[in-house]
């Protein structure tokens, strides 16, 4: 019976997984740990974090401070758990051993020194501003909110992504920011960001920043455009330099220093 | 409402009797009892809903047919419960004599009034935090009604009796340990005196049972082990120790033949999940369906759907008894839509195999052979670096139960397309922790979707109704042409039951885990489904008179 899969639900005695962590399964001992930990690594997490964890769609792990992975025990819990509201998925096909394996990997990791990005941070926020990115983006507030708050993007993705998303947005779109096309019962056109959907309706984002709600009953067609971002592609906008520079600028944001977040630190 | 009258058992004061004598002057109206009769006669009694698919065959089929394709659109929420725990409630309520019979998360169970939703009693067994529930969620899918009892089973694995009018407690008896991982979260079965009650812990390492109770006493009466022993028919297909802790939970509430007293139930999958070198053999009576002797729990035959499964595809889906022509001759069949994307039709009276055909997409068996085993597509098994394969882990429909219109003979299958990465890796059994061996990944991509499907007797397709995302609600069928179902986004709708369009939705926010049921008061009929942490009852509003139209 494996309806949604979890590993013991709320209330599952610690002790229990602790037991079964120290039980070492029969393959894994033949294996040595981080030999096991980095394949598991490239297995299940590098589609995310990169193949030698700089990041990705998911965060770079090469750092000795994990914004949410603190120590080595929630490290474990993220690993085990997910993060709940974010893309970081439970590893829910690993045993206990192999989640230990994995998340003694991703610890080895930010002993690495930090891959240090060419570009000049303050000259990218210029061009950040030049280039009116605000128009569609909040950093620590100030900017216009159509796309993805960008104030912790730093912390959310690794700088190859980050410079997909500017150079070629298509590839780098999110399903949940997944670009939608409508023919209303009138024929008119709208475009949008998909907010929300369901089997009867779906919700979006017009880039006028209205949400407007339609019946999938009474509308022409819903269309959805996985390889298209409302983000135009500043590919040839920039010369290397320069991106290297705004990709720096983007992985220096870490958030605001009177983030609110709630999250224990 | 007049006050329910309790009866007692065992009279333990003389002076009971001059109470009871003065009692039973009183007008005893309105309180009924609920005997063997009116379960085994439900068909008859369409106001009510007496067992968690509303018969003995599993139809999950109202015959009531006040709301109608004409008239859906008015349906409207009558009240709502929210039950507050915090949990997900995925009950059925049952409905007697104006009471409706919900259990919430984990497992306490609660008595309504089926008009306003006002509550009755509640009985909170205080299940401990400690409690293990290992490869399912803290839930309580219901209870079984039988004379003046309810029945449940608590996720810590006790069987319970509560008295229907007080809720208070008449008995109390350890199913199994739940230190071993061994929890309840289906609905009983109550049949002539019995309580039937199957237990999970599958992914555990649990050998799987179904046990039967005495009604009255709790005493328990058989137990049916899931898996054999060596030397027991079936013993042969497996290896060394491994049936020991061979799987094969009674997890979801099976179906009953009162005539040729014969119980029917889904079993789940061997034990490691998806590390079959630890279990070599076909791992029989996993991933089965068997048909026990309702007086002894004596196994009268088995069919196994996926020998030596290593991809979770249990069988616990729910069995539907269907008396039907079957190739020029009247036969006595019973019908599923299985977790590993076949449908299946056999003789439900010698367990026999008539038909196989493949109702959601598949990649692991190129056909079904005339004896019912699948012919296996090579290297589908999980692996370490991944192996991807359709249906994905929660197979192509799951516990949500299906419902089967016995007028157009149509079952309607909750369908999930969708394809996991299933992953392999080593298992050593340790009691009460998880014994799984891998995992899965699931694809979720523009080829990822849900349906409910119609599905002819032969297993050809009607008509499907498109859901945005897989199934995971139940469906119910009624005799006013609808299909009633929901979606994980929190919808809850109404199709035409002859094409499958959407007549009504409601969002409900909250992902509809549940299966819908229906019952009539006063002549007004109504549908109720859980949505979230609530219990949802639709009635239909008031036409709006002329004078009330602008
Ligand atoms: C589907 C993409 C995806 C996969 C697969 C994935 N992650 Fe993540 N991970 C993310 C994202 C996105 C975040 C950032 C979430 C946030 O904070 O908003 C994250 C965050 C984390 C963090 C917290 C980082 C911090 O700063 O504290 C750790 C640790 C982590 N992931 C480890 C792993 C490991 C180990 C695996 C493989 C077992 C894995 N992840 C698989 C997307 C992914
Ligand atoms: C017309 C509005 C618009 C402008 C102008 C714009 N963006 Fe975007 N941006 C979006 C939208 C919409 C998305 C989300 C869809 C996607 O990922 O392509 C997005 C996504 C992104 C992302 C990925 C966010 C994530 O969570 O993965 C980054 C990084 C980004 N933009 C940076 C920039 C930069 C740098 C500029 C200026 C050079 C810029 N954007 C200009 C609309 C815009």
């Amino acid at each position: 019976m494996r309806e949604e899969f979890r590993y013991p639900g709320r209330g599952a005695p610690i002790p229990a997984l602790l037991a079964a962590l120290i039980l070492l399964p029969m393959g894994a001992a033949a294996q040595a740990p981080e030999e096991q930990g980095r394949r598991l690594f490239e297995v299940h997490c590098a589609r995310c974090h990169g193949l030698d964890g700089a990041g990705g769609e998911g965060p770079g792990l090469r750092r000795e401070n994990l914004r949410r992975a603190t120590d080595a025990e929630t490290l474990r819990e993220i690993v085990d758990r997910g993060i709940p509201g974010t893309d970081m998925p439970p590893a829910s096909s690993l045993n206990t051993q192999e989640i230990g394996a994995v998340s003694d990997y991703v610890l080895s990791l930010g002993v690495v020194a930090r891959v240090e990005l060419p570009g000049d941070p303050a000259a990218g926020r210029e061009l950040y501003e030049a280039a009116a990115c605000s128009a569609c983006h909040l950093v620590n507030g100030e900017g216009i909110a159509f796309g993805p708050d960008l104030s912790d993007i730093g912390l959310l993705r690794g700088p190859a992504y980050l410079r997909e998303a500017i150079e070629a947005p298509e590839a780098a779109v999110l399903p949940r920011h997944r670009t939608v096309r409508i023919v209303e019962a009138g024929g008119a056109e709208v475009m949008g960001m998909r907010v929300n959907e369901d089997t009867f309706s779906i919700q979006i984002l017009t880039p006028a920043g209205e949400h407007r709600s339609y019946r999938r009953s009474n509308v022409r067609e819903v269309e959805l455009l996985p390889a298209e971002s409302l983000m135009m592609s500043y590919a040839g906008q920039f010369d290397e330099g320069e991106l290297d520079d705004l990709v720096a600028w983007l992985a220096s944001l870490r958030g605001r220093d009177d983030a609110m977040t709630g999250e224990p630190e | 409402m007049s006050f329910p009258l309790r009866r007692r058992r065992r009279l333990r004061f003389p002076g009971v009797l001059a109470i009871l004598a003065i009692l039973a002057v009183l007008p005893v109206e309105g309180v009924a009892q609920i005997p063997y009769a009116r379960l085994a006669g439900s068909d008859a009694e369409p106001d009510a809903w007496l067992t968690y698919s509303g018969n003995y065959r599993s139809e999950r089929f109202s015959r009531l047919d006040r709301i109608h394709r004409g008239n859906v659109h008015r349906l409207r929420p009558a009240w709502i419960h929210q039950t507050g725990t915090g949990g997900r409630v995925e009950v059925t309520p049952l409905v007697a004599d104006g009471v409706m019979y919900i259990a919430e998360p984990p497992s306490t169970i609660a008595a309504l009034d089926a008009r306003t939703g006002r509550r009755l009693w509640r009985h909170d067994p205080g299940v401990p935090d400690e409690t293990l529930n290992i490869g399912f969620p803290r839930v309580n899918r219901g209870v079984a009604l039988l004379d003046d009892s309810v029945f449940f089973g608590t996720l810590d694995a006790f069987v319970m009796a509560l008295d229907r009018s007080t809720g208070d407690v008449r008995w109390r008896v350890p199913l199994g340990d739940n230190r071993i991982g061994v929890a309840i979260t289906a609905a009983p079965l109550a049949v002539d005196g019995k309580v039937i009650v199957g237990m999970s812990g599958g992914e555990a390492g649990v050998r799987g049972f179904l046990d039967a109770y005495d009604a009255g006493t709790g005493e328990r009466l058989w137990r049916f082990w899931a898996v054999p022993e060596p030397g027991e028919p079936g013993g042969d297909t497996w290896e060394g120790d491994a049936w020991k802790t061979g799987g094969g939970a009674t997890w979801l509430t099976g179906s009953f033949d009162p005539e040729l007293g014969l119980l029917y139930w889904g079993l789940g999958n061997p034990a490691p999940d998806w590390n079959g070198d630890l279990r070599p053999g076909d791992n029989l009576f996993t991933c089965s369906l068997v048909a026990i002797d309702v007086e002894t729990g004596e196994l009268r035959w088995h069919f196994q759907f996926t020998p030596h499964d290593t991809h979770d595809w249990d069988a616990n889906q729910i069995p539907v008894l269907v008396d039907a022509e079957w190739e020029g001759s009247p036969r006595k069949l019973v019908i599923l839509a299985n977790r590993n994307a076949f449908y299946y039709v056999l003789d439900r009276e010698t367990g026999q195999f008539l038909r196989a055909t493949e109702y959601s997409r598949q990649t692991w068996a190129e056909r079904i052979d005339e004896n019912g085993r699948p012919v296996l597509i090579p290297g589908m098994d999980p692996s370490e670096e991944g192996t991807l394969v359709w249906p994905s882990l929660a197979g192509a429909t799951n516990w949500y139960s299906p419902a089967f219109d016995p007028n157009r003979r149509l079952l309607f299958v909750p369908t999930r397309e969708m394809a996991s990465w299933y992953y392999k890796s080593d298992a050593e059994y340790e009691p009460g922790t998880p014994f799984l061996g891998g995992g899965e990944r699931r694809v979720v991509d523009e080829e990822t979707f849900g349906a409910v499907r119609a599905l002819a007797l032969d297993g050809s397709l009607e008509w499907e109704f498109r859901q945005l995302t897989p199934a995971v609600s139940g469906v119910m069928a009624t005799a006013g042409d609808l299909v009633f179902s929901g979606t994980q986004e929190g919808n809850i709708f109404a199709l035409d039951a002859d094409t499958g369009e959407a007549l009504w939705d409601f969002h409900a926010g909250g992902q509809v885990r549940a299966a819908p049921m229906s019952f009539a008061l006063d002549g007004e009929q109504f549908i109720s489904v859980a949505a979230g942490q609530s219990v949802f009852t639709f009635g239909l509003a008031p036409d709006a008179s002329p004078a009330e139209q602008p």
